[in-house]
């Protein structure tokens, strides 16, 4: 389930503060025993590892960074405070189930949220919202750039226009004359193109980029 | 919201648009619905809604981006002292030829003359010479000091021997050949200039 960069955290967090007291002591009390607060390196290899998705995941879900950033540190709080109790669940799918059902029990509380939240646009501060390395969100944030020119027209014009501009589907086919399915038909195409871009091998210093 | 994929999309395509719907607020209520309760327990939904913000927070910034960088323009550095002086010294030269051409009267008359001809326009001369031939109660003494002058104006310039300064010729009623044709040069040259 897991990939051998969870593998090995999974390991550091299970194995972590194991003497030979702590074995004596798993060995007359077997039942819960085997779960131990991790150390602090491992939540630090923890976070290093899952952080970037997770931030990116709950800004998903809550289209507020700054509430992002919050259920994160409740994220990894919890793990030090109660880890998981199956040893067997992988860290990172335990970590986002964790984030997700805090990002709900926030979503719930905040009165004024609506069902989407806050749209698209308004959350977007690629700065402070991703908290990336400048220097790995600049090379990403050009070679998209180049891609996008790479685009065919058609393609970067509905792109342009939902990504940048926010208009819904709908308004962009109305304003091209277009039937909805071509206009999604060309955003997706546009899409698929992106992402391989982003995700091809060139963003190598990025440790997160082939866990998924 | 018409979100029907074709039957040959791949499923990882098929999430990754629905992630990408979701984050753009293009699913309707129970699609909303219904992919939120698959991120509950869906570990490739989580991190297929985490692309999805990734790719869009990149696409946007890249727009950002590109709306901030002005307009290419040809940017002329600016001149260094050295360039600034040399281009200053240029344009007032120009200035100054350029107001030489057109009051040449501001020339030193060294320069207004010909090479080959001497350092006193033809003009003054023949005005000299008139005056000289209307001033017939002039001293003696006063000839002899006009004469002494244009002597030594003419020997400092290697004038030529053709007449000038000689004694006799002051007292012919008609100026030399060589003064009428100085003084038509003169004029003619004069007549170029507005």
């Amino acid at each position: 389930m897991y990939s051998g960069l969870d593998e090995a955290a999974h390991g550091a967090f299970m194995e972590s503060d194991h003497g030979a007291e702590a074995n004596h002591e798993r060995q007359s009390e077997p039942v819960c025993r085997e779960i131990r607060p991790p150390d602090p390196l491992s939540v630090t290899v923890l976070h290093d590892l899952h952080a970037r998705e997770l931030r990116r995941f709950l800004i998903g879900l809550l289209r507020d960074p700054n509430l992002a950033e919050d259920v994160l540190q409740t994220t990894f709080a919890k793990l030090i405070q109660s880890p998981p109790p199956d040893p067997h669940l992988a860290i990172k799918a335990w970590l986002f189930q964790v984030a997700y059902h805090e990002a709900i029990t926030v979503r719930r509380r905040r009165a004024s949220h609506d069902r989407a939240g806050k749209r698209w646009l308004e959350i977007q501060n690629p700065v402070s919202s991703t908290q990336d390395d400048p220097l790995v969100r600049a090379e990403q944030i050009e070679r998209v750039r180049e891609a996008i020119d790479r685009l065919p027209p058609e393609q970067r014009r509905v792109l342009r226009a939902r990504v940048y501009h926010d208009k819904p589907f709908a308004e962009i086919a109305r304003d091209l004359k277009l039937p909805l399915g071509t206009v999604l038909s060309r955003m997706r195409l546009a899409l698929k193109r992106l992402r391989t871009t982003l995700n091809s091998p060139a963003v190598a210093d990025d440790p997160n980029a082939g866990s998924f | 919201m018409p979100f029907d994929l074709p039957a040959n999309r791949e499923p990882l395509d098929e999430l990754a648009w629905l992630a990408t719907a979701y984050v753009l607020d293009e699913l309707d209520a129970e699609a909303h619905r219904a992919f939120e309760f698959r991120l509950a327990h869906d570990q490739e939904a989580r991190e297929a809604l985490a692309a999805a913000v990734d790719l869009l927070s990149v696409i946007h910034a890249s727009e950002i981006d590109r709306d901030s960088t002005p307009t290419p323009v040809r940017v002329v550095p600016a001149p260094s002292g050295r360039r600034l002086m040399v281009s200053g010294l240029a344009s007032l030269a120009a200035a100054v030829l350029l107001g030489l051409a057109w009051f040449p009267e501001l020339l030193p008359r060294s320069m207004i003359q010909p090479a080959a001809s001497d350092s006193i326009s033809g003009r003054d001369i023949a005005l000299a010479w008139t005056e000289l031939r209307a001033t017939p109660l002039a001293s003696p003494s006063e000839i002899c000091l006009l004469e002494g002058d244009l002597e030594s104006i003419g020997n400092s310039e290697q004038a030529d021997s053709s007449g000038f300064g000689e004694e006799g010729d002051l007292d012919e009623a008609m100026p030399p050949s060589w003064l009428i044709l100085a003084t038509s040069l003169d004029c003619s040259k004069e007549g170029i200039h507005p």
